[in-house]
């Protein structure tokens, strides 16, 4: 019986796991594809020669190597101030006491509720027209650097650690500060590195903030690199599935090394990923 | 109810009469966007456009289109003796790049040229950012060269904003033509059909060899607006009123419905474009826009174009967009304008007719030696077809905001018939009813 189950069960799995990854060879096999494989019935699922020269066609296309630097560099600095922000806003709302405090952050869950997309225009003029950083880094940094929602995740993961071990600690002296850094934080290893790995992917994968504040190809990003593979009348899918397959590379490494931490981060905060 | 029917027929024949007497000159294509060179009265003093002056031209051309455009703006940069530099910009594809117009119209940084449809000039219109070029392309010192050498169907769409101005010109231009398979013609004796009859009759045939469905159409809502005015129906107007709602338009729609119930027409569906089932010899002919050309051919098969085949009357569709100016000083503005000139100019239009997947937009640029040498060089058969239409032959969206709200009801009423959800004459009076 037992066995039984346990056959069942590794079905099960491996089938959610083909589904998973079936994405991921379409992608690496369409990228490997001459035009017409790729886009033929019924399904071509090896290419014939395997085509290794869509990988240069494609970096040809746009430069890739600029926009490589550029998204490694805001995707890193906006994550480390998410990770900042969100420790010290988290803290905040779940061990101090101040007058309002969970008014505020009932407020601040509420802008959850707004789609981003209508916020689009207002921080494009927020920050490109009032703040006048358009076409700069720091315009694709700034809207990055804080999140209500990774706060809140966070701030869950700091109710979790029992209150009494911060009353002690006050007791014996310790500042809020040092408390933060010393048990809070060490403790939370897990969520943090989900919470930066989740940010990391979100502005990796932007798209429309950057093509809106930049005009520059030395300012720009990858995902805009990805949009010159789609033409009015059709898209170029094994040069976009070469450029792809290059994009997701340091995305699919991170995770791998990480995987570990994230699971447990995912798994004990509740959230899917 | 007859008495206000000849009032109407008489208020017409007035009408033309006016229009005639108002016609000024030479009887060649001439419209209702037609002026006189030198209509505007006295000459106007143009500033000087200074050295070193740097213009935005923001873009929707990815790739191989893209490529081309640089190669137009880079020959623009070396050869204008303005000493202008045009900085071309990709912004994504039309829809990204709608929406950062739209962003840096709230006072962003704007560029000085941009490419759009018509219906989206319309919403930028509200801003009063944009340039009416009447005063420009007219004028007798920096006007534009033999306008109405322009294609006709591009003079109207761009001059068919509400106060008759025009506040774009043509630049990226494709047309829908019949792509086939001439090898599976030769080999079967098929002759390429050029009228509604012999499409069905020709797909008819090429189905029973093929055992599925040998013809496709590319864009529903295409199909919709061309078929149902080559059966002699309206479309909409400006104000965007229905005018689809008629019996042609229920016989053109009948045409294809009575093709795929009977196995010899079908649509793209789940392929989305028809390239791939034409690729894939799964279909021997059909219609489609000249600027995806790039995406057909096969190792098995030899590939040519035709003319789409036409009803009662010749009308086919033109698509692509269209370049508009935003306000600056008046220096950077004509700077622009020499711009716009450059790109609409023969030997120019044709350099990025050749390279790219669109077509000139000039009917003396079809005749110019480079070009005719091209299209007989045989690299790409739509650049021929694309350029044998007559100007009047073609038809466009009449220009309002929500014009594209038509042609998604449209495309909808086709979907619903092919697939048997709706009948015809349902599917029309929906579609119809669903625009009121």
């Amino acid at each position: 019986m037992k066995t039984v189950s346990k056959i069942i069960i590794y079905i099960l799995l491996a089938a959610g796991a083909i589904v998973m990854l079936f994405p991921f060879f379409w992608m690496i096999t369409g990228s490997l594809k001459t035009y017409s494989e790729i886009t033929a019935s019924p399904i071509v699922w090896w290419p014939k020669v395997v085509q290794w020269n869509n990988y240069a066609t494609a970096l040809d296309y746009a430069p890739f190597d600029k926009y490589f630097v550029n998204t490694v560099l805001v995707s890193t600095i906006s994550t480390l101030c998410v990770l900042v922000t969100s420790i010290f806003a988290a803290f905040a709302f779940s061990r101090l006491k101040f007058k309002g405090r969970d008014l505020i952050f009932s407020i601040l869950l509420a802008t959850l509720m707004i789609p981003s997309q209508i916020l689009i225009i207002t921080n494009y003029v927020t920050v490109a027209v009032r703040m006048h950083l358009m076409d700069t880094m720091l315009a694709l940094i700034i809207p990055y650097t804080a999140s209500i929602f990774y706060i809140y995740l966070l701030r869950e993961f700091f109710n979790q650690i029992p209150e009494q071990l911060y009353l002690a600690a006050k007791v014996d002296g310790t500042s809020d500060w040092r408390y933060l850094w010393k048990i809070m934080v060490p403790n939370s290893k897990n969520a943090l590195i989900t919470i930066g790995l989740f940010s990391f992917i979100a502005s990796w994968n932007s798209y429309i903030w950057p093509l809106l504040v930049t005009n520059t190809d030395t300012k720009r990003v990858l995902s805009i690199g990805l949009k010159y593979f789609s033409g009015e009348a059709g898209t170029d899918y094994h040069l976009l599935m070469a450029a792809g397959t290059i994009v997701i590379m340091p995305l699919l490494i991170i995770y791998l090394f990480l995987r570990r931490y994230i699971m447990e981060g995912v798994t004990r905060a509740g959230i899917k990923g | 109810m007859k008495n206000r029917k000849i009032i109407a027929l008489l208020l017409a024949v007035l009408m033309i009469a006016s229009f005639a007497a108002c016609k000024t000159d030479s009887g060649d294509t001439t419209t209702p966007t037609d002026k006189p060179i030198n209509s505007i009265e006295p000459a106007k003093v143009w500033p000087e456009i200074p050295a070193g002056t740097v213009l935005q031209f923001w873009h929707a051309m990815g790739g191989a289109n893209g490529d081309a455009l640089q190669l137009v703006v880079d020959k623009f940069n070396a050869e204008n003796t303005f000493g202008i530099t045009v900085e071309a910009t990709y912004q994504g594809g039309y829809g990204d790049l709608h929406t950062k117009i739209v962003a840096s119209l709230q006072g962003g940084d704007i560029p000085n040229i941009a490419q759009a449809y018509a219906n989206n000039i319309m919403v930028y219109l509200d801003s009063e950012a944009i340039v009416p070029l009447d005063e420009y392309i007219f004028d007798s010192q920096v006007g534009v060269e033999d306008f109405n050498d322009i294609v006709q169907g591009y003079r109207e769409e761009n001059s068919n904003y509400p106060d008759g101005m025009f506040y774009s010109l043509p630049f990226n231009k494709s047309t829908e033509v019949l792509y086939y398979n001439e090898t599976f013609f030769d080999a079967n004796n098929l002759t390429v059909p050029t009228t509604w009859d012999e499409l069905a009759e020709v797909s008819m045939a090429a189905s029973n060899i093929l055992g599925k469905p040998a013809f496709g159409y590319d864009s529903l809502s295409n199909l919709f607006i061309t078929w149902s005015q080559q059966a002699g129906s309206g479309y909409t107007n400006n104000n965007g009123d229905v005018l689809f709602n008629t019996p042609e338009a229920r016989e053109a729609l009948q045409f294809f419905i009575d093709g795929i119930e009977g196995g010899y027409f079908r649509t793209a569906g789940e392929d989305r474009y028809m390239s791939g089932p034409f690729n894939d010899e799964n279909a021997v002919m059909f219609i489609g826009s000249t600027s995806g050309s790039a995406y057909i051919g096969s190792d098995t098969f030899e590939w040519n174009a035709a003319q789409v085949p036409f009803g009662k009357e010749k009308k086919v569709i033109q698509q692509g967009s269209n370049m508009f100016m935003l306000k600056s000083n008046e220096a950077e503005q004509l700077a622009t304008f020499e711009f716009m000139k450059f790109l609409m100019a023969p030997e120019n239009t044709i350099l990025w007719a050749m390279n790219s997947g669109y077509l000139p937009v000039r009917m003396s640029a079809r005749e110019l030696p480079d070009y005719v040498a091209f299209v007989e060089s045989g690299v790409n058969p739509t650049k021929d077809i694309g350029t044998s239409y007559d100007g009047s032959w073609y038809i466009y969206d009449p220009v309002f905001k929500e014009s594209y709200s038509v042609r998604q009801a449209v495309d909808t009423a086709v979907e619903e018939a092919a697939t048997g959800v709706k009948t015809v004459d349902q599917a029309i009076t929906d579609a119809a009813a669903s625009l009121e």
